[in-house]
């Protein structure tokens, strides 16, 4: 499986997907010219994580800013990973990293949270 | 042009602008750099400024929004090509962001539905039909969710203003003022 890793820019967010290490984290901000072309990658390397999933993995998000159209893409990842918990009957967990004061992340964050059925903690930093 | 009639109309225009006390100012195509140049003038003042993150973040959510919606109305129909207007202010205890370009009639009903919805919910409304516009949403062919203005009212906390002007047979211009209030 190999490791995805885009260098976080000014409106695109670093991404890490590390199947090896286990390390699987979006920081940043996002809010990229073309959410689907952006993002095309990872749901790639979702569909291929999905056949062979590593279990009790932690996906982590640490954004700081995200646009609404990458809100969708938010929302469409973590149905990604329910799906893929689901279907492969494994443990997967999202950790959702909000600063101390940011109230706006973390409404974001329990809106997700309401959302989907994997494990999803919420983590002020 | 005679001096004039420049003369004239450059006074009313200037008077817009001490109006907004605008520190930002802008007229022509907007594409990502733009935004991100805007976007990053505009964190940078605030930051000189000593304003508080909150409202920071809520001026960077409000104009990234409203930017990126230039740009994806400027890639196809009445606006393609056509010069947009883009205007950051500071007065009496607000942040204005101020946009105007140019939309098919056909399509501003639908746009006038939009923004009399969002402004009549208040912060609980606003968030259900965010949350619900989300569950049925799909990324549009120019890039866009269909979410912008209900951010832009939920960031903003204010009622989004806005106004069409007729401009020529099916085409008028659109202007949409967001307001934030800094403390």
């Amino acid at each position: 499986m190999e490791t995805l890793i885009l260098q976080g820019t000014e409106d695109t967010p670093g991404v890490k997907l590390d199947y090896t290490s286990g390390e699987f984290v979006f920081s940043g901000r996002s809010l990229p010219e073309d959410v689907n072309s952006f993002y095309q990658p990872v749901f790639e390397w979702l569909d291929r994580f999905g056949t062979k999933p590593l279990t009790n993995s932690s996906f982590d998000f640490r954004l700081e800013y995200f646009n609404t159209a990458s809100s969708k893409v938010l929302l469409d990842i973590f149905m990604k990973l329910e799906e893929i918990s689901r279907k492969q009957n494994c443990v997967l967990k999202i950790k959702w990293f909000f600063l101390e004061h940011d109230e706006d992340m973390l409404e974001a964050g329990e809106e997700y949270k309401e959302l989907i059925e994997v494990p999803f903690e919420l983590i002020a930093y | 042009m005679r001096n004039e009639a420049i003369g004239a109309r450059t006074h009313e225009f200037f008077q817009l602008l001490q109006d907004f006390n605008a520190t930002l100012v802008y007229q022509g195509i907007f594409d990502q750099e733009i935004v991100k140049t805007f976007l990053r003038m505009a964190e940078n003042r605030l930051k000189e400024e000593n304003t508080e993150d909150s409202v920071r973040k809520k001026l960077f959510s409000v104009m990234t929004e409203v930017l990126q919606n230039i740009c994806k109305h400027q890639k196809s129909g009445a606006a393609e090509g056509n010069d947009a207007i883009f205007l950051l202010g500071q007065k009496d205890n607000e942040y204005a962001v101020f946009t105007g370009n140019l939309i098919a009639d056909e399509m501003i009903s639908r746009v006038k539905v939009k923004i009399d919805q969002v402004n009549g919910l208040d912060k609980e409304g606003l968030k259900e039909l965010y949350k619900q516009s989300r569950l049925k949403s799909e990324i549009s062919e120019v890039g866009g969710a269909g979410l912008g203005f209900i951010d832009i009212a939920r960031k903003s906390g204010n009622p989004l203003q806005y106004h069409f002007a007729p401009v020529e047979k099916d085409i008028s211009f659109f202007t949409l003022l967001s307001t934030i209030t800094i403390n």
